[in-house]
């Protein structure tokens, strides 16, 4: 092993300790291959035996005797702990497997069944709106028909309830121009939030 | 050396090495003095040192030496007096060991 090799290795094993101490310490050995002399280099190395008899040396008088032991302790404490989290865990969702298959499922089949509702009474609307729309203007073209035949009475009539008919279909259009363009979007929305509270425990945001 | 050398002792003996030079001392030479008198490990010197400097029994300066800065060592006033300690208690010690060996009263 070269010098450098030493000192880096050394630099790698002290990583561990305040930046302070391991500058300390790295000058040192520094300046002890400096005034030794590129001749005593390789006794030094040897005598100093390795980096990391060196980097132990140096710890055991920061932190005490058990430094080395006692860290890994902590690190093998540390996994048995996760370890017995994680078992715990997969237990509770194995046990109550019944009971969030269902909720999940009956959640699911309310939203399905919300959505084919609303499906339909929009559909409904727009075919009624439709109808009021196309019977009008039957309806006003029959009545002009009447009045041109002569029967002006039953014509007027019959054009005026096709007018008040149109006019209906009109406001519907208008309406459902609402509903698509303001309430369906709104919807999605709070339903896609909604989702993800459910499923993330996170907070979203309704536009 | 059949004896071991605790820690006491090891602080003492750097004590007295680096309180022989008036200047100040260098960690290559301070190893090499202590080694003069008992077999130490290269490794074991530093964090005798680094102990020392923290007790304030020794205090570090830089020095330029030859392009590079040398680290120094002096001992303090603190120093001084812990040194005059632990060589009281070394010749109680090693007297009565000494007697001890050679048979007298």
């Amino acid at each position: 092993m070269s010098r450098q090799e030493f000192m880096e290795r050394l630099n790698r094993l002290l990583s561990d300790i305040p930046v302070n101490e391991r500058q300390e310490a790295l000058n040192y050995y520094e300046n002890y291959f400096e005034d030794a002399g590129p001749e005593n280099e390789a006794k030094i190395i040897e005598e100093l035996e390795s980096p990391e008899k060196v980097a132990a040396s140096i710890k055991k008088d920061l932190f005490g005797e058990n430094y080395g032991a006692a860290r890994q302790e902590d690190k093998v404490k540390d996994q048995n702990a996760k370890t017995q989290r994680n078992i715990l865990i997969a237990l509770v969702v194995i046990i109550t497997f019944p009971i969030w298959v269902g909720l999940a499922g009956g959640l699911f089949g309310a939203a399905v069944g919300l959505l084919a509702a609303i499906l339909g009474i929009g559909a409904a609307l727009i075919a009624c709106v439709a109808v009021f729309l196309v019977v009008g203007c039957a309806l006003i073209g029959m009545g002009i028909a009447k009045i041109v035949v002569g029967f002006a009475a039953l014509g007027l009539v019959v054009t005026g309830i096709g007018m008040l008919m149109f006019t209906i279909g009109l406001l519907g259009v208008i309406a459902l121009v609402w509903i698509l363009g303001k309430v369906i979007p709104w919807m999605i929305t709070a339903g896609i939030d909604l989702c993800r509270r459910l499923f993330t425990g996170k907070k979203g945001v309704v536009k | 050396m059949a004896f071991g050398v605790g820690a006491a002792l090891l602080d003492a003996i750097v004590l007295a090495v680096v309180s022989k030079e008036a200047d100040g001392t260098y960690g290559y030479r301070i190893t090499q003095d202590v080694r003069s008198a008992i077999e130490v490990s290269e490794s074991t010197l530093y964090p005798v040192l680094r102990r020392l400097q923290k007790n304030q029994c020794l205090e570090a300066y830089d020095v330029e030496c030859g392009g590079r800065n040398r680290r120094y060592y002096r001992i303090t006033h603190n120093g001084v007096i812990k040194l005059n300690d632990y060589k009281k208690e070394w010749m109680d010690y090693s007297s009565k060991i000494t007697h001890l060996f050679l048979g007298e009263e």
